[in-house]
């Protein structure tokens, strides 16, 4: 025998990974998920659809996101994300269904949820005649004023020159620009549609540390992107759309949970493949000399309890990662459907699309 | 439903084409007083225009009886083009621009009503409108002061106010279009469709009998109807201006609280797959890409010619002795502005409707519209660089795009002159073919020679620069031409201007003049010649 708390799985002692068995979610504890318990929705969608002649672009999506929470919005081009934030901020009217933000409206309230909103547009367009503090104070002003210290503080933190016409920008400063404007009036929900397009990785960095301190000070981030390594960063729970569907909503960390992962275990002695395989959970056993390939969902700890009854030397995990989720979805040929329970916790099935 | 910041930057961004637009036209009463004073003579030229023939001033516009005929021509044309310009191209940038350019997105996430937004737009777009209008009158005043104009200045203030009233009514058109359709393209063509189709309509239905009083569907009736001039000011006239304008507004601020936004330019395209395949050729290189980009617009301006053209054939034989009376008194001074000495021939009567101005400002505006588009759209549109970071030659691009620019003028002369053959059958005019393509030849290479100039301007300046001084220079040439020509002693100068190669051999009944044709080619010629060098000197800009 060998004592548990030697082996590191994942980046974490295995004796930590070992005493929480509910989920993954002790395998990331820098960043716990928080409480949800109690919380409103900071967006929720009923039936959200959006046609455009034949097109369906957005297609009934039930979407709930969580008061202070970091959301990720998945899917590739054209699969509805940017379709759904214009209908959340009502520049697009759904064709049928509807949305509140932050419990209001989206069609009514209008003013009010711009108000406390900030919106960052993909690909960002700024008037190019004016410097990047006239751009800033303009949106500041039609916001009936914004402490400029807070301007100030954002252009420094992404290092943005605003002294500058917008028309001499490079796409990472006519980010900077649009950022500074999302964020310069602390609003209680960021609408984000690709925030990190065009910035170097310095400043990538801070615009994610600016994220989590949003998300710690109570506020929500509704964050769209392709960068699926940032969302797996910075996001509690993703949104998958696909086709105009939402195909999955979940934690980050249950989605790792759910897929399917690999273990290699190494033994003193080559080990018998049946008690691994006899583990719930377990979806693939090999064995080469002394060492056992085992593919599973689920909990490990059951894994691990009968990899140390045969005597394991080591083990290496090979963590799914959100590219992995991800691309899985979309290269199966068979849409999920994703039915949200009363607690707002998604269900997911499969299910063979009708129409 | 008023924000100050939206007004101070819609201040901002328009207040610089108001000012300008009425600075020319102050410029352009004050020198033209000064010019009609001094060549034709304060007296005479009072008593050349008061000869006019009613119908003669129905025609061009003017309102006859008060002022001479610099202040019939600039109340009448060129005070409504200019205040127009920056009517309809103020109303279709309110919303419909910021959708356009992409900015719509962010400020209609503000804290900011749609409508908010639009009604502020426009309340700055009447302010400018005011101001084009003062412009006017401090313009025309200077000029009746200084060098005299034969009006009253009763008849300045009256003229003012229908020219704001207008320039309102034909604003409020267009907002109606941009804010229903997203489209600011698509509003500005609708709205410069509509003023010159009701401008003619105007112009021509009171000289038909039984059509005269369709000529009160326009809005120009109730423009010059009133011989404001005159000092009359009609509150009825006004009113309906005022009327169309209100519903126009009320229409643009409606609207646009039901519809999606859009984001980028919406373009006018045909989605029928049989007439798509025409306006929106396969793209296969940078030729084909810049042909595509501009089919639609070759098409709507050949065919609106075309058509045009063809109606105002068919108008002839009814007009003929109308014609024949405004001939026999028409003023040799105002011939040259018609481009014929004879209205009541059939070629004097083509020239002097469709070849002295309206033609080759369609075709000027196509072939300057397509060369800006070539590097100078490149640039604008950001794509500039990647295609130079391509594997072709500077001088490959300005090749293609010529090409295409030649292409595009030739097109719509082409459909313009299909349409002056079936006017002509139709018509029972006596055009012939000789004097169809000769007319049809100068006028391509008129076009071509101002859209060659763009393109070099274009080539190491910015789009907007390279439109707004070839528009200029197309303009001054074209007064130049004219006011030279009203004198023996200036005569001579107006070899100076490519007008005067496009029109003074009168091609249309002698056909195609080759030295003028090829003094045009020249200078064409040395335009597309140092075209590529600059385009070569040119930086990208990032």
């Amino acid at each position: 025998m060998i004592p548990v708390a030697g082996i590191h799985f994942g980046g974490v002692r295995l004796d930590r990974a070992l005493e929480s068995t509910a989920s993954v979610r002790s395998l990331h504890p820098f960043r716990p998920l928080r409480s949800c318990a109690g919380m409103s929705s900071a967006i929720a969608t009923h039936g959200l659809t959006k046609i455009y002649g034949e097109i369906r672009a957005v297609d009934g999506v039930d979407l709930d996101v969580r008061t202070g929470e970091i959301f990720g919005f998945l899917g590739p081009n054209g699969a509805g994300k940017s379709t759904t934030i214009r209908c959340l901020v009502d520049l697009a009217r759904p064709t049928k269904g509807s949305a509140e933000v932050l419990g209001l409206d989206s069609r009514r309230d209008t003013i009010e949820i711009s108000r406390r909103i900030g919106y960052l547009p993909s690909d960002i367009a700024l008037y190019g005649d004016l410097t990047g503090r006239e751009f800033v104070e303009y949106f500041a002003n039609l916001r009936g004023g914004v402490d400029r210290r807070v301007i100030d503080a954002l252009a420094e933190r992404f290092s943005a020159d605003l002294d500058r016409r917008c028309s001499e920008y490079s796409s990472g400063n006519r980010q900077k620009v649009g950022l500074i404007q999302a964020f310069m009036h602390e609003p209680e929900l960021l609408i984000l549609d690709e925030p990190t397009s065009g910035l170097d990785p310095l400043v990538q960095t801070e615009m994610h540390a600016l994220m989590d301190e949003t998300r710690d000070a109570g506020r929500t981030v509704f964050l769209s992107s392709h960068t699926l390594s940032e969302v797996d960063r910075v996001a509690d729970r993703v949104g998958i759309i696909r086709e105009g569907k939402l195909i999955e909503v979940a934690a980050i960390d249950d989605l790792k949970a759910r897929a399917i992962r690999r273990l290699e275990l190494e033994f003193e002695t080559a080990p018998e493949p049946a008690p691994l395989q006899a583990v719930a959970g377990v979806r693939d056993v090999s064995v080469d000399g002394l060492v056992a390939t085992v593919s599973f969902d689920g909990p490990i700890d059951e894994i691990l309890r009968a990899a140390t009854a045969l005597g394991v030397v080591n083990l290496h995990s090979h963590d799914a990662d959100l590219e992995d989720i991800f691309l899985t979805y979309y290269r199966d040929d068979r849409p999920q459907r994703v039915d949200t329970n009363s607690a707002g916790t998604p269900d997911t099935e499969s299910a063979d699309v009708a129409g | 439903m008023w924000r100050a910041d939206i007004a101070t930057r819609a201040l901002h961004t328009r207040s610089r084409l108001a000012v300008g637009c009425g600075s020319g036209l102050a410029g352009f009463a004050v020198f033209g007083a000064w010019a009609y004073s001094a060549m034709i003579g304060g007296d005479d030229g009072d008593e050349l225009f008061n000869d006019l023939p009613e119908a003669f001033e129905s025609l061009i516009g003017a309102t006859g009886g008060s002022g001479n005929y610099v202040a019939a021509e600039i109340f009448g044309l060129i005070a409504p083009l200019l205040i127009l310009v920056v009517a309809i191209s103020g109303a279709a940038a309110a919303l419909a621009g910021e959708e356009d350019a992409r900015t719509a997105e962010l400020l209609l996430t503000q804290p900011v009503e749609r409508r908010t937004v639009v009604v502020t737009k426009s309340v700055v777009l009447v302010f400018h409108l005011a101001v084009v209008a003062v412009f006017y009158l401090v313009g025309m005043a200077l000029g009746q002061a200084l060098f005299g104009l034969g009006l009253t200045y009763g008849g300045i203030v009256a003229s003012t106010m229908q020219l704001f009233a207008l320039a309102l009514a034909f604003a409020g058109i267009t907002l109606a279009v941009a804010d229903t359709t997203g489209s600011k393209p698509i509003a500005i063509a609708a709205g410069t469709v509509l003023a010159v189709v009701s401008s003619l309509m105007a112009g021509l239905l009171p000289l038909v009998d039984g059509l005269d009083n369709l000529s009160k569907i326009t809005p120009w009736y109730y423009f010059t109807a009133s011989d404001p001039l005159s000092g009359v000011l009609d509150l009825v006239h006004l009113a309906v201006l005022a009327g169309l304008a209100t519903v126009g507004f009320a229409v643009g601020v409606w609207v646009v609280d039901g519809r999606d936004i859009k984001v980028g330019r919406a373009r006018l395209r045909f989605e029928v797959p049989a007439i798509r395949s025409l306006t929106r050729p396969r793209v296969t290189g940078m030729f084909t890409k810049a042909l595509s980009d501009n089919t639609t617009m070759i098409w709507l301006t050949g065919g609106g010619l075309a058509l045009m053209s063809i109606a105002i054939a068919a108008m002839f034989t009814g007009m003929q002795q109308t014609l024949a009376d405004i001939s026999e008194s028409l003023p040799a001074g105002m011939t040259a502005m018609l481009g014929t000495t004879d209205m009541a021939t059939s070629s004097g009567w083509m020239t002097a409707e469709m070849l002295s101005l309206t033609a080759p400002i369609a075709v000027i505006a196509v072939a300057v519209v397509v060369a800006v588009n070539g590097v100078a759209g490149e640039d604008a549109n950001r794509t500039l660089a990647l295609l130079v970071a391509a594997p072709v030659r500077r001088g490959w691009i300005v090749r293609d795009q010529t090409a295409v620019m030649l292409l595009a003028v030739a097109g719509v002369c082409v459909l313009t002159g299909v349409g002056f053959a079936v006017g002509s059958l139709v018509g029972g005019l006596d055009l012939t073919t000789r004097g169809i393509v000769g007319a049809m030849a100068h006028l391509a290479m008129l076009a071509v020679f101002f859209g060659a100039l763009a393109g070099a301007l274009g080539a190491n300046c910015t789009k907007r620069t390279a439109l707004g001084a070839t528009s200029i220079l197309a303009l001054a040439t074209w007064l130049a031409n004219w006011l030279f020509s009203l004198s023996d002693g200036t005569d001579w100068l107006t070899m100076l201007t490519p007008w005067n190669y496009y029109i003074a051999s009168d091609p249309l009944v002698n056909g195609a003049d080759l030295g003028h044709l090829a003094a045009l080619a020249v200078g064409a010629a040395t335009a597309i010649a140092v075209t590529a060098p600059l385009f070569d000197r040119r930086e990208i800009a990032a």
